[in-house]
């Protein structure tokens, strides 16, 4: 779990809403709304925004922590591809 | 806490009946939460907890982690935390391990939805005992914990369900009757009205040879378990293991054959 998805959940419990209640309020699956809590899926900036309306914060944090989360992944997948490009060029050298 | 230390403290009381029938209830509200068409219906372990588990029992699903070693030197593969109703899974066993799937509904399905509120009550009555570690020897069917064996009941049956793992066999081998096993030989099945021709050395490699040709139904569930399920349920019948009715048994005198036998007798003597 993301420190997004985290933050969602935490606001979530707050606003005492289940996964089916906020995705009928911001008109999405409650399988999309569980990618976004679980599964590391970062929302569109529209769908932060809208879902800071539902629970009635300002849309800033939320946003700085998609754009965390996005940096961090881009981090995570361009270590990964070095290290499939280093393995490569070891087998090859072999 | 290690699976040993659990076997002491007991299960909850729930008969297999139930845990069989709580299993595939679970995937018929899933099914009915989400309504696909039965002939493209997959039972995939991901897309059942994201649209169903996850929003009815908000169980948190963690992969991040390596889970490392429980005190025997046994890798762990999961972990529940119960008193955050939160699993983790070793991330070793990522999206191309096969057994990724079954460890996944065995703690998601088994310890969280079966086992967590038993849990959490024995968690009040007895402090401590924070963490329920899974390893290779806890999804091994030969398992002696009772809490293991329920989850990997629980998990079997969710994976595959038995309504859904009858429509799939009946759709794709069109048989009418079990298949039998023999012994070692050359076996032929319908799949997809095509016929098909297989050396199988043991009961084992049929029902892995009848999987081969499900599994995409039962996304990621590796070829053993589905070929388990299938035996189970009774489609691969292994008569060289119990075979009373082909033994030669010793004719026993009955009032029929003594009445038989004396008429024989009678007409020879006359």
């Amino acid at each position: 779990m993301h420190a997004l998805g985290q933050r969602l959940r935490e606001l979530r419990d707050q606003a005492g809403l289940t996964v089916r209640e906020l995705a009928v309020r911001i008109g999405k699956t409650p399988g999309y709304v569980s990618k976004i809590e679980t599964r590391e899926e970062i929302p569109s900036p529209e769908l932060l925004c809208q879902i800071a309306g539902t629970y009635g914060i300002a849309p800033d944090e939320l946003l700085e922590l998609a754009k965390k989360c996005q940096l961090d992944r881009t981090e995570r997948d361009i270590e990964s591809r070095n290290q499939s490009a280093l393995s490569l060029f070891r087998k090859e050298k072999k | 806490m290690s699976t040993e230390g659990w076997a002491r403290i007991g299960a909850p009381r729930v008969s297999t009946r139930q845990i069989i029938q709580m299993a595939e209830n679970l995937i018929k509200d899933y099914v009915w939460a989400t309504q696909p068409s039965l002939d493209l219906l997959t039972i995939n372990f991901d897309h059942v907890y994201e649209n169903y588990v996850y929003p009815k029992y908000e169980i948190v699903l963690n992969e991040q982690y390596d889970l490392g070693y429980d005190e025997m030197g046994k890798k762990i593969l999961g972990e529940f935390d119960y008193e955050n109703n939160t699993v983790y899974i070793d991330k070793a066993l990522n999206a191309r391990n096969s057994r990724r799937a079954f460890t996944c509904w065995h703690e998601v399905g088994g310890h969280a939805i079966l086992q967590g509120d038993w849990l959490r009550g024995e968690w009040a009555r007895i402090r401590g005992l924070r963490h329920l570690t899974t390893t290779d020897d806890a999804i091994d069917g030969r398992t002696e914990s009772l809490l293991e064996q329920q989850a990997n009941r629980f998990a079997a049956h969710a994976a595959a369900p038995s309504w859904f793992l009858r429509y799939v066999v009946r759709r794709v081998f069109d048989i009418t009757r079990p298949v039998r096993y023999i012994g070692p030989t050359r076996y032929c099945l319908s799949v997809n009205r095509r016929t098909l021709y297989r050396q199988v050395y043991n009961v084992d490699e049929l029902c892995r040879f009848m999987a081969e040709h499900i599994q995409w139904r039962f996304g990621g569930l590796s070829l053993e378990s589905l070929g388990y399920r299938i035996a189970e349920d009774g489609y691969v019948i292994y008569l060289t293991r119990s075979a009373p009715r082909l033994r030669r048994v010793a004719p026993t005198a009955t009032p029929w054959t003594t009445s038989l036998r004396q008429s024989a007798l009678a007409e020879s003597v006359f």
